[in-house]
């Protein structure tokens, strides 16, 4: 072992001589994070499971951390420490109270398959007592199962977790829905098996979690049953402003084809609900068709924001933002494709909605491209608490690892932290053929990020690393008003 | 007269101290310029004419700024040519700038009667006979609005000794910023034209004959058209051509509200149907952006096929085609909407996307505070390889003029600006407070220009004239330029 690393040491130093000033930039096992005002506080393993969501959930005195998982690359079922068992990767459900220490409580299996079609990506949660029917006494989970169905499960001791209901079974696809609790409306992302796409919306009542009540299918004019020409681009998710901002704001596209939807979410609800071209617009306030370049993963709404640049402007101090954020998928490793980043539209006059800006991690700051996997952006917190809400957005970035941005400016975004952690032994490499040859690499993938009304902040690894609890520090955490 | 200027350092320190560490920032007469990174080189005071566009023509070994102006003020409504002792109506400015530290100014076309915007002779494009298809190569032609009601060819081959050549047309509701493609003679008149719903449209004219304009076709948003009914398009600013080569017409509609980026085919814009039907207007537009309702398109300035260093390791997507998108600030004192500029993404031309923003911080010089308009105006459109896809530079009225690096389309960045020293010529903009004037005087720079030298050229709206610059330091770096 000591002669091993003796070895790299040589060898190391001699490719670092060979190629120059530019540093050797594949991730190894053991080298520190990369960061600046951003702290590791805690981490878990997650069984080795490729994650994907991560939703933080204050459930009494405990903050409890649900996290969804692809299926699984090379391991098809990893042993649940918990209970011996090989399962298939579902969700992971993990005791964050002391950020320091994460207890993981429970594993639920979810679906075979691999990384997109198994699993149980997707996780939301609601307290009994929050939703208008709801037994005040549990907390309910709603999940996907796979590509084929939604679930909700009572977590009310999230280390037994129990099934309460199923909803379809025979989906296309599924993906990143949302769960407004004090309503109960669900909007889920699924593949009707009629509609034309792999992913629109299915409108929910789940106000009564052992009752659900479908109110309508919905998707862009042309996704419907029985239309013709060009498929527009899948949903990805959807989120809602509730009764009080009657807006849902939804991102069609996450790799390219971006569009982004303003609907009003009263129109949603009540309008009109054959699947005709004509009842599909008329819930749409706005709509804002990205370069084709382009994707729109997480549209992400920030309201009513006063603008210090424009303070002293008689009219227009005060604007209405969405951040889009596009997805990397690296294509065939390593920015085979267009670079993929975060956009912000100003939504101000709802009907005529503009990008006004971008931000995307500099490529060179890393050798990004050369570290392989994906580069580029996936998605951002969704947490509306007011600890960063409209002052700091956190960015995945995969290989470049998470990204704090100072949006106080939407017109000007700027970076204020990072976090990129150490890959692991767990960390698995992605594979993809280059002209026919099949490449290879290992990287950290930072894949979807979370943060708590406390100001934690977790990144969940795409490429089996885990989960990372952070905070920031420095001036990034002055920016959020927390010493 | 000295114990007056002890009270006022006095005062002034007092107020300095009062308002902490922001200064009071109403400038005055003989205080420096501002500047980073940009240099005076030269001035003319342009005879205390408001100014509006600059036009630097290389004549022979000459180089000759043709400088386009507004009307004059009503306290002056025809200030003196001093070349003939003449009090003349604004009109076009000719000055000698082969030594950009002594500009030597030639000759005063004057313009049509009117205050400000109602008189004048704004607009101004220069092309040379020997490029023209049918120009007289001896001599060199300049293009320029009549006030609002007509555009004019002169013969300007003597620039000290313009002659009026042709009246193309007379009798419009209003004009503005036109193109002239030198090579093929072809333009592309900003024009009010009777009978259409807007003050301002284009009408396509070949101009390769000089003596002989010939109407193609009068063009705009579908709606505007005479006989349309429903609510009125956004009226046009202005547009550039990138000739057969590029085969596109980018047109800015709207100001300093609702506007409108078009991308046009040229080729089906001068040879598809003339008739002013919808469907005919419609026919040649590539795509459009509609703008926020709140924010114009003044100058639309294409950079295209623009490698952009930071998605060079990139597979797909790394080089852009841009658009430079100026708004227009037009009231005074921050009393609307802040203009500034924007970058669009027009690669897939079918839906062409902002990308970025540059704007001036207020912060940076209380700039709200100054007097007159504050933001974005227009950009320099000269082409020359010095500075384009390089360095732009945005008039950004009482904050002078900004060079901004645009290398990255999607991250510009200032590097330098210039804020001229205000003058005894410069006039006052007023707002209403209660009802009243209240007036301050500042510097508007209004308009800008470069030549193929890197000189920088801005003019003043209120009346300070016009100044040549250069780039220092990191800026004259930036530009590849030692």
């Amino acid at each position: 072992m000591t002669h091993r690393v003796a070895q790299c040491l040589i060898a190391c130093a001699a490719f670092a001589i060979a190629t120059s000033a530019a540093p050797a930039v594949a991730q190894k096992i053991g080298d520190a994070p990369e960061a600046r005002n951003m702290r590791l506080v805690g981490f878990n393993d997650l069984q080795a499971r490729s994650a994907y969501q991560p939703t933080i959930h204050k459930q009494g005195e405990r903050y409890i951390a649900y996290i969804g998982h692809h299926g699984g690359s090379y391991v098809a079922k990893p042993v649940n420490a918990i209970n011996g068992q090989a399962e298939f990767n579902g969700t992971s459900i993990v005791d964050v109270t002391d950020p320091a220490k994460p207890k993981f409580l429970a594993h639920i299996a979810g679906a075979e398959g691999g990384p997109e079609s198994g699993g149980a990506q997707m996780t939301r949660i609601c307290d009994g007592k929050s939703l208008p029917k709801g037994d005040p006494n549990a907390v309910y989970l709603l999940r996907t199962f796979g590509r084929l169905a939604h679930e909700i499960w009572n977590v009310a001791d999230p280390s037994a977790p129990k099934l309460v209901t199923r909803i379809g079974g025979d989906y296309k696809d599924t993906h990143k829905s949302w769960w407004e609790c004090d309503t109960g409306i669900g909007f889920l992302v699924s593949g009707v098996p009629s509609w034309r796409g792999h992913r629109m919306l299915e409108v929910y009542d789940l106000s009564d979690p052992t009752k659900p009540v479908k109110i309508r299918d919905f998707g862009l004019p042309g996704h419907e049953p029985g239309a013709t020409g060009a498929v527009p681009s899948d949903l990805h998710g959807p989120i809602s402003t509730g009764t009080s901002g009657n807006r849902l704001y939804l991102a069609y596209g996450p790799l390219n084809g971006g569009i982004f939807q303003i609907l009003d979410r009263e129109k949603l609800l009540n309008g009109p609900k054959e699947p005709t071209a004509e009842n599909l617009r008329y819930p749409e306030i706005g709509r804002l068709d990205m370069s084709p370049l382009h994707g729109a993963h997480t549209a992400f709404p920030l309201l009513q924001m006063p603008l210090a640049e424009f303070a002293k402007s008689r009219v227009g101090a005060v604007r209405d933002f969405v951040m889009i954020v596009s997805e990397a998928t690296g294509r065939t490793n390593g920015c085979q494709e267009t670079h993929q980043m975060v956009w912000f539209a100003d939504v101000s006059v709802e009907g005529r909605p503009m990008m006004v800006s971008s931000f995307s991690v500099p490529e060179a700051s890393g050798n990004y491209c050369e570290r392989g996997v994906r580069f580029g952006a996936h998605s951002s917190n969704e947490s509306m608490a007011p600890v960063f809400h409209k002052k700091l957005a956190f960015i995945t970035y995969f290989a470049a690892g998470v990204r704090a941005l100072d949006i106080r400016n939407p017109l000007q975004p700027k970076e204020v932290g990072y976090f990129i952690p150490s890959m692991t032994e767990a960390t698995e490499k992605r594979c993809f053929k280059i002209d026919g040859q099949e490449r290879c690499t290992t990287s950290v993938q930072s894949n979807n990020v979370e943060t708590d009304d406390r100001g934690y902040i977790y990144v969940a690894d795409r490429a089996n690393t885990g989960l990372h609890i952070l905070e920031l520090t420095g001036e990034a955490r002055a920016l959020a008003g927390m010493r | 007269m000295k114990s007056g200027h002890a009270i006022a350092l006095a005062t002034g320190l007092t107020a300095a101290l009062a308002a902490g560490p922001a200064l009071a920032q109403a400038p005055k007469i003989g205080d420096p310029p501002e500047a980073r990174n940009m240099r005076l080189v030269g001035h003319n005071d342009l005879q205390a004419r408001s100014a509006y566009q600059p036009t630097i023509h290389r004549q022979g070994d000459r180089y000759i700024a043709y400088v386009g102006h507004h009307g004059g003020t009503p306290d002056v409504p025809k200030p003196i040519n001093r070349v003939t002792g003449q009090p003349e109506f604004n009109g076009t400015s000719i000055i000698d700038v082969t030594d950009p530290a002594q500009p030597k100014y030639l000759a005063h076309v004057p313009g049509l009667e009117g205050h400000y915007e109602e008189g004048g002779a704004q607009m101004v494009r220069v092309c040379d006979g020997k490029t023209l298809p049918k120009g007289d190569p001896t001599k060199t032609y300049m293009l320029r609005v009549f006030g609002g009601r007509g555009h004019e060819i002169w013969d300007v081959s003597d620039p000290a000794k313009p002659a009026l050549l042709t009246k193309i047309i007379m009798g419009l509701k209003d004009t503005h910023k036109s193109w002239w493609e030198c090579d093929t003679g072809i333009a592309f008149l900003v024009s009010g034209v009777e009978g259409w719903r807007v003050r301002r449209m284009t009408q396509v004219y070949d101009l390769s004959d000089p003596l002989k304009p010939v109407h193609i076709r009068d063009f705009g948003l579908a709606g505007q058209e005479p006989g349309a009914t429903g609510a009125v398009p956004m009226e046009l600013h202005g547009g550039v051509s990138t000739g057969p080569q590029g085969n596109r017409v980018y047109f800015g509609h709207g100001t300093n509200k609702g506007g409108i980026l078009q991308i046009v085919d040229r080729e089906k814009l001068i040879n598809g149907p003339k008739e002013p039907t919808p469907d005919n207007l419609r026919y040649p537009e590539v795509s459009r952006v509609e703008m926020l309702p709140f924010n114009g398109a003044h100058t639309v300035f294409p950079m295209l096929r623009m490698p952009v260093a930071e998605f060079a390791n990139d597979k797909d997507g790394k080089i852009r085609d841009i658009v430079m998108i100026v708004d227009e600030q037009i009231r005074n004192e921050c009393q609307e909407e802040r203009q500034i500029v924007w970058f669009v993404d027009v690669t897939v031309e079918a839906k062409p996307m902002v990308v970025s923003n540059f704007s001036v911080p207020e912060a940076s010089g209380n700039f709200c505070q100054r007097g007159g308009r504050f933001g974005a105006h227009s950009s320099n459109e000269s082409m020359a390889p010095v500075f384009y896809k390089k360095v732009v530079f945005i008039t950004y009225f009482n904050a002078g003029v900004r060079a901004v690096d645009v290398r990255d389309p999607y991250q510009p960045k200032e590097i330098g600006y210039f804020i001229p020293s205000i003058t005894e010529a410069t006039d006052k903009r007023c707002i209403k407070v209660d009802g009243q004037d209240r007036c301050k005087i500042a510097i508007q720079s209004n308009n800008v220009e470069t030549d193929d030298r890197s000189y920088v050229y801005v003019v003043d709206r209120a009346n300070t004239g016009m100044h040549i610059l250069e780039l220092t330091g990191e800026a004259r770096a930036a530009a590849g330029m030692q």
